[in-house]
């Protein structure tokens, strides 16, 4: 058992998201995180002190800067999955799927045009 | 909430498993978030789909649903299970003017009933637990005292109500971690782990520390009975409903407040989402008239229902 204050979690935990989530929920949980901790928000109210806050807020920051950067992430993935075999498969899986995501954002239309093309497309 | 056998016989805990009934209590602490119009709502709601509903004022100090269900007089209430005039709970439950959908109303002698002793309240839980309808709606009373968290933590799930402002959200987190404390009390005094017993009575008494160095604490002190409170304490899992939302940020405030909850107080909120603020709520209740009967279109009906099919039927 293994009870983690905000300091001890990792930053897939920290974000709230899992360990395959795609850059969009990434970027979408930054947001809905950054918005919770910042200064005057109303939903941290009486349960932790400013400098908690800080300490949080900086957290998510760095949480960010190393989930939104593929290689970042990458080198992140591989020191704090070492020793998990199952989650290290998880962490190629969604490398592969974060390049077809990529491919998605590059050309929206392209890679599913590609797709009924092979699909669809009458045989010759 | 699974529990063992054993832990089935804490008295104060949810024990309906595999009984096909489900109870939803409303709290959240704060008084005028909405807890009685969310829980007249909640009921009309689900009695409309064709359920079999019995509603609870379980507002002891300050009952006033019969009000928002537009009923004026009834004959029987609370007070006279509790006073023994009618042998069971379900002889005190009333027609209302819905469909499927009963009422037990809560009694007038207030000073008596705000005071309940803890062998009334035991009798109470344990007819509302064994209370013969499929779905049970209980709306529990202001603040965070024994009764009220005991009536929410008899729940699967509770509903916790918040208002978008911090004042409610104080209230709320208080309410939450009184629940916390609650559930590590039953279930240290049911293990008869009387040095972690007293750990929890000081830790009642310095509220200041975080229930994650608590946890801790008892960790380092006992790690297999930390790991049964651990347990116990992840199949506590209520659910946030934010009431009188006025705008986006309001809504995205429950998702936050989610955060909050699970990162400090280690506990999962399910965010069922928001009622938006709406003057007619006012109207109707001056006019004695049920809200969702007046405006059975509006966004505040729509909102209902769509919690209603999220919580008893599990659609998103």
């Amino acid at each position: 058992m293994k009870i983690k204050n905000v300091k001890e979690m990792d930053y897939y935990e920290l974000l709230n998201i899992s360990s395959t989530a795609s850059p969009q929920e990434i970027e979408r949980a930054y947001h809905l995180c950054k918005a919770t901790y910042q200064a005057g928000s109303i939903a941290h109210y009486s349960l932790i002190s400013e400098k908690e806050r800080k300490t949080v807020l900086d957290r998510i920051e760095k949480a960010y800067n190393t989930l939104s950067d593929s290689k970042k992430r990458r080198l992140y993935d591989l020191q704090m999955f070492k020793s998990k075999e199952d989650i290290k498969e998880k962490a190629f899986f969604r490398k592969s799927m974060e390049k077809l995501v990529i491919e998605d954002t590059a050309d929206k239309v392209g890679i599913w045009r590609k797709l009924k093309y092979m699909l669809f497309s009458p045989k010759k | 909430m699974s529990q063992t056998n054993s832990e089935a016989k804490i008295p104060l805990l949810s024990l309906h498993e595999g009984r096909n009934q489900t109870i939803w209590a409303v709290g959240g602490g704060k008084g005028g978030t909405g807890k009685s119009f969310i829980s007249a709502s909640l009921a009309i709601q689900l009695a409309s789909l064709g359920n079999d509903v019995t509603l609870i004022d379980a507002d002891l100090g300050g009952p006033n649903l019969h009000t928002f269900l537009g009923m004026k007089e009834t004959n029987l209430d609370l007070g006279d299970f509790i006073t023994n005039k009618v042998p069971s709970l379900k002889d005190t439950a009333i027609l209302t003017p819905f469909d499927g959908l009963k009422l037990i109303k809560g009694t007038e002698n207030l000073l008596f009933m705000a005071n309940l002793n803890y062998y009334k309240k035991l009798k109470l839980i344990r007819h509302i637990k064994t209370f013969d309808a499929k779905r049970v709606i209980v709306d529990i009373g202001t603040g965070a005292s024994y009764n009220c968290v005991d009536f929410f933590l008899l729940s699967n799930p509770g509903i916790l109500v918040v208002n978008p402002e911090p004042t409610s959200i104080e209230n709320a987190y208080y309410f939450l971690k009184s629940c916390i404390i609650r559930i590590l009390k039953l279930y240290t005094d049911f293990y008869d782990i009387q040095d972690l017993v007293s750990k929890i009575s000081s830790h009642i008494k310095d509220n200041s520390k975080s229930i994650y160095s608590f946890l801790n604490e008892i960790i380092s002190h006992d790690r297999h009975y930390a790991h049964i409170l651990y347990k116990a304490l992840k199949k506590f899992r209520p659910c946030l409903l934010i009431n009188k939302a006025r705008n986006e940020r309001d809504f995205l405030l429950g998702q936050s407040i989610v955060d909050v909850v699970r990162k400090y107080l280690i506990v999962d909120l399910k965010f069922l989402g928001a009622i938006p603020y709406d003057e007619r709520v006012h109207f109707s209740l001056r006019n004695m008239t049920p809200y969702l009967s007046a405006y059975p279109d509006s966004e505040v009906s729509l909102s209902f229902r769509s919690i209603v099919e999220k919580l008893a039927y599990g659609q998103n």
